[in-house]
């Protein structure tokens, strides 16, 4: 809506004696001076809308043409004069009205514009933010670049996200170098090196046929700088400092048009861990590219302890290299790939107390775990567009893996101690390939095959040795000393065939396909009588077929439903055959306000089928307290699982403020959990049973406020996990509550000049509650913090300063430190070199002792770990 | 500071009040090409205003490669920096173009252009001045935005613009993007008439330039002349190239 008048020019030199009624009189000021170039309005009574306007002449006058009489406002204003206005009414065909204007009491003096640009320009689906509004040059790096933007953030797994979720692809200059590894570019991209951010909401992929959106994500683009581009760039930085403590690190780039590489290496005793536990997880499950259906299989996927293990690591070394590239020799050949090497040695130091039940006394364990892992993961894709209407795709991956940890370990029960010494060593192969072809059959029909196999080994031996008995076994000649072999060989070979069609009232697609796995898994346990062993074999196929419809938008709203009809068939042993089917429905809503308001509710429905090794029927070693015995799970059992998920996002561009909300249910109406059967020497048997009792609803709140005229930003996230899990303890039915809050507050500036700060406080409060024993326990934590950060001699020089106040609270077990991490870093003018002192916890370079609570539905266990130690070191870094 | 007074005591008594402005403007041009930033002045005198950059721009060569029917070619490309420096006069209604194009300097007299303006409600502030859009289509068919104050109550502004009851400080027109920089309340230095250059009419001038411009305004045209291909890019700046050579 909008108020629109046409109004002409009417320049004082027209004649208009041919007006039927007009208006004219002189504009002076105080003392009688005409005042020529004055601007005369005639205006109605709001102001809003302009009949006509001109100027005075030489001599004061003015003359304005009218076409109907009335009442309206005129208005004389004269630059360094006090406008005024007056209230007219026309009546007559000839009316006269003067002006005498009074002179400004202030000077006009010279004026420099400020414009106060928006933080972001949002055009259709495109998001470009303004870089220089939202950031002050006081950023080292992408990470801390793109968490000043609004929507845009890093997710706990390192991961770039847009308005609440991962985003498709992270690209840089257009190309996606560094696949699902964001954090390798947000640490490693240095602040300076970034043009500009832009993110787009429907962006169109290489494998992207025109008319379709096959390959159409989110993705947020960081073009670099031009002299960053076509030339070897980077750093290599070196420290060191107490305690031996040493880094060497080096970034290497070359983005080329053609050819964009780029190798990250770093070695250090500090720590620092350039791989998370979710990477681990991506990079070594599979390699097809696609979902297969929508049913998941349990895979036994055993997670090296020095990835699920985060801050209860009393020292460790790495040792890491990252080579990615992409290269596009042709427009319409794209070759990428990367090859992750990673090597840690570390060492673990716990004191733990379990309690079983109120009527057993206490375990008292203290364990030193020293482990060495080594992995190595490496993925070629060659990508290939044959005309406007085919893409071709192959992927090859390989990840050999090794990993061995040596435990130390003290057991006091019931003042009866015994000491023993484990050893597990865990060999894994997973070698994947993958072919993908994606074809245009006519204007509205596309269709895409996919077809994989894929290779995985994991071989596993474990060795115990103790002074006494253990696990109940009766071993040979009392030499208390056993050893295990497993093997687990998994093949998986499969199709996916998509018919996608476009219609008018939406999208259809069409799928069918299968997955076959072969498993074999085999176990023999050495050093006692008879030699349990357990060897099975399971052949498993899922063949399905189904439909998705992805409705167009009905102004603001969308929606899509899905049902896939899947038939299962599995040969367990070669002795036992079955079959059955089900259907998975899905559906999904989509609510779109004016970009920036955004309301989606999910629910999908799928099964799961127990996993082989749960089908054994001897002993099976998990450590010196624990085994796992035959159970009474029939393999034919579906377990049904059902999620229902939403979101709800909200974003001011201008002001950069959001609210983010999230909330997933999921509940699984049948599980496998484990019965626990304590026995009186001190050692558990565990056995796989099923559960109707599991679910769990995950929500998540965080908003972000900022005050433009302070420049201060005020954050605030809530996590909150509410959890229930069925087990039985003793055949006895255990359900465990648990409830999680997370809060973290967080104020913090913006200011382009001199200092910069941030404050909060985070508070993290755990409630465990099991239904067996009736024992609740809570354990709490809060931390405020306070961190500084200045630029000084022209931002050549920086200083950062992070503290800590570390306040841990576990049932009766207090623990409170702080931590000190202070930095200071030269650049050296018009030189390449760049000096830094950098120190992380120097409060604590012995390393400090942190407790926790476990709950594992059998036990409590309160734990009193040592976490990493600090540092301080002095480094030199060379950009080039 | 007496001198001032008597200064200011003159000037009253001659009975002159003048208004003067002298603005400073920055001039973005963004063709799918090239790219040019360039500050202006606007000078404003009772009556008489000249708008004329603050530095001389200058036509320069350089080297591009360009792709025909997928050939490429190693062309040097003369470009020439259009612009227009306009003078106008409110008291004797006249405007004066000195016009720079394609190298040649042309002089075009004439009557103060009368435009007519439609003044939309949407409003905004740039720094402390509350802004009205008032958006026009020329005789080209482009739209033009322009944001002018009635807090300065000038009817003139840039690029040979002017004719609303407010002094403009924003303008887009084509892929030229104007925004004002500086003002300042006093006059910088005497508004002098243009005069370098042939001077012509503006319907000579026009028929010289082959002008209308197309709607669209970037069109390239490719000619084949032997072994030689000629390719005229023509865009709010106007390129041509001689001669190009053929890449091996």
């Amino acid at each position: 809506m909008r108020i629109s008048i046409f109004i002409i020019f009417i320049c004082f030199f027209f004649n208009l004696s041919h007006s039927q009624i007009s208006l004219r009189g002189f504009v002076k000021d105080t003392s009688e001076v005409p005042l020529s170039f004055a601007t005369i309005q005639l205006i109605d009574s709001v102001g809003t809308k302009i009949y006509a306007f001109t100027t005075t002449k030489s001599d004061g006058s003015y003359d304005i043409e009218l076409k109907t009489k009335g009442r309206y406002r005129i208005k004389a204003s004269y630059l360094g004069y006090e406008a005024q206005t007056k209230k007219i009414v026309v009546d007559k065909d000839i009316n006269s009205i003067d002006f005498v204007l009074q002179p400004q009491a202030d000077e006009l003096k010279e004026v420099v514009i400020k414009y106060d640009p928006k933080v972001a320009t949002v055009k259709k689906d495109t998001i470009i933010y303004n870089l220089k509004k939202l950031t002050n040059g006081q950023e080292n790096n992408l990470k801390e670049v793109l968490e000043k933007l609004p929507g845009i953030d890093i997710n706990d797994q390192g991961k770039v996200t847009a308005f609440g979720k991962k985003v498709g692809k992270l690209l840089i200059d257009g190309e996606d170098v560094f696949k699902e590894q964001h954090q390798f570019a947000t640490e490693n991209i240095t602040a300076d090196m970034i043009a500009g951010v832009t993110f787009f909401q429907k962006y169109k992929g290489f494998a992207n046929i025109d008319g379709f959106d096959n390959d159409q994500t989110t993705a947020v683009n960081i073009s670099i700088k031009d002299k960053f581009k076509q030339r070897i760039t980077g750093n290599i930085e070196v420290k060191g400092g107490m305690l031996n403590k040493y880094l060497l690190h080096t970034n290497l780039f070359r983005l080329g048009k053609r050819l964009k590489v780029t190798l990250l290496g770093d070695i250090n005793n500090i720590g620092k861990e350039s791989i998370s536990f979710n990477d681990y997880i991506n990079l070594n499950t599979t390699v097809k590219s696609t979902d297969f259906g929508n049913s998941t299989y349990y895979d036994d996927n055993d997670i090296p302890t020095f990835l699920s293990s985060t801050r209860d690591v009393a020292n460790r070394e790495i040792g890491f290299g990252a080579l990615n590239f992409v290269y596009s020799p042709k427009e319409n050949l794209k070759i990428s790939g990367y090859s992750i090497f990673n090597t840690t040695s570390q060492s673990q130091f716990f004191l733990n107390r379990r309690r079983f039940f109120e009527t057993l006394p206490d375990q008292r364990e203290s364990k030193n775990i020293f482990g060495d892992f080594i992995f190595n993961t490496t993925q070629i894709k060659t990508a290939y567009k044959a005309g406007k209407s085919t893409f071709i795709q192959y992927t090859i991956t390989n990840n050999p893996e090794t990993d061995e940890e040596q435990f130390d370990l003290a057991n006091d029960f019931n003042n009866d101690i015994n000491i023993f010494n484990q050893r597990i060593k865990n060999v894994n192969k997973n070698i994947g390939q993958e072919v993908k072809i994606t074809t245009k059959i006519s204007n509205s029909s596309l269709l895409e095959f996919s077809g994989y196999s894929q290779y995985k080994e994991s071989n596993n031996s474990t060795n115990i040795e103790g002074n006494n008995t253990f696990l109940g076994f009766a071993t040979f000649d009392d030499l208390f000393n056993i050893d295990q072999e497993n093997s687990f060989v998994n093949r998986t070979y499969g199709y996916n065939l998509i018919n996608k069609n476009k219609s008018k009232v939406g999208t259809y697609n069409l799928v069918n396909g299968f997955i076959h796995r072969n498993q074999d898994f085999n176990s023999r346990l050495i050093g006692i009588p008879e030699e349990p062993t357990n060897n099975l074999s399971l052949g498993f196929t899922d063949a399905y077929i189904g439909g998705k419809y992805i409705s167009k938008n009905f102004g603001v709203f969308s929606y899509q439903l899905g049902l896939e009809y899947h038939y299962f068939f599995y040969d367990l042993n070669k002795t036992e055959t079955n079959n059955r089917f089900s259907f998975f429905p899905s559906m999904g809503i989509n609510f779109r306000f004016r970009n920036n308001l955004l309301f989606s509710l999910n629910y999908s429905y799928q099964n799961e089928y127990p996993s082989l090794t749960t089908q054994i029927s001897n002993d099976l070693v998990f450590n010196y307290l624990s085994k796992q015995i035959g159970g009474l799970v029939d393999f034919n059992e579906i377990l049904p699982t059902q999620r229902i998920g939403s979101t709800v996002s909200w974003t001011d561009f201008k002001k950069g403020d959001n609210i983010l909300f999230t909330l997933q249910y999921t509940d699984k109406s049948k599980s496998l959990t484990q019965n626990v059967n304590y026995r009186s020497d001190n050692f558990t048997e565990n056995e796989y049973r099923f559960t109707d009792t599991n679910s769990n609803l995950f929500a998540t709140l965080s908003f972000d406020k900022n005050f433009s005229k302070s420049k201060l930003k005020f954050s605030s996230v809530t996590l909150s996990i509410i959890n229930e899990m069925g087990s039985f303890i003793n055949e006895e039915e255990n359900i465990s509550d648990s409830f999680l809050v997370e809060q973290n507050f967080k104020v913090s500036s913006n200011f382009k000049k001199s200092i910069n700060f941030k404050t909060g406080v985070n508070f993290t409060y755990l409630k465990v509650n099991n239904s067996f024993n009736d024992i609740e326990f809570t354990s709490s934590s809060i931390d405020p913090f306070v961190g500084i950060r200045a630029s000084l001699l022209d931002k050549k020089m920086s200083f950062n300063l992070d503290f800590i106040s570390k306040n841990l609270k576990a049932g009766d077990v207090t623990r409170s430190f702080f931590i000190l991490n202070p930095s200071i870093k030269y650049a050296k003018p018009k030189s390449h070199w760049e000096f830094s002192l950098t120190g992380n916890n120097i409060l604590n370079l012995e390393s400090p002792e942190i407790v926790d609570n476990v709950n594992n539905n059998v036990f409590f266990e309160e734990r009193i770990s040592r976490s990493l130690e600090g540092y301080l070191i002095l480094g030199a870094n060379y950009k080039f | 500071m007496k001198k001032n007074i008597l200064i200011l005591f003159l000037f009253i008594t001659s009975s002159m009040i003048s208004q003067e402005l002298s603005i400073v403007y920055e001039e973005k041009i963004n063709n799918p090409n090239q790219s040019f930033t360039d500050d202006w002045y606007l000078d404003y005198d009772s009556g008489k205003s000249l708008y004329y950059p603050k530095d001389e721009i200058k036509d320069y060569e350089e080297p591009q490669t360009i792709e025909v029917e997928g050939e490429k070619y190693n062309i040097t490309a003369k470009i020439f920096r259009n612009f227009d420096i306009v003078y106008f006069n409110q008291i004797d209604d006249i405007q004066i173009s000195q016009l720079h194009a394609s190298g040649e300097d042309y002089v075009v007299s004439e009557e103060l252009k009368r435009y007519s303006w439609e003044i939309l409600d949407q409003a905004k502030k740039i720094d402390s001045y509350n802004c009205r859009l008032a958006t026009r289509i020329d005789e080209y068919g482009y739209e033009v935005k322009a944001w002018y104050t009635e807090d300065i109550p000038l009817s003139t502004g840039p690029a040979g613009y002017h004719g609303l009851p407010g002094l403009i400080l924003e303008l887009e027109y084509g892929f030229k993007h104007v925004t004002v920089k500086t003002i300042s309340f006093e006059a910088k230095s005497k508004i002098v008439k243009p005069n370098k250059g042939t001077k012509m009419t503006r319907e000579e001038y026009n028929a010289l330039r082959g002008i209308l411009m197309p709607k669209n305004s970037s069109e390239t045209t490719v000619e084949q002349e032997g072994n030689t291909t000629i390719t005229t890019t023509v865009i709010h700046e106007v390129k041509t190239t001689s001669a190009p050579k053929k890449k091996n």
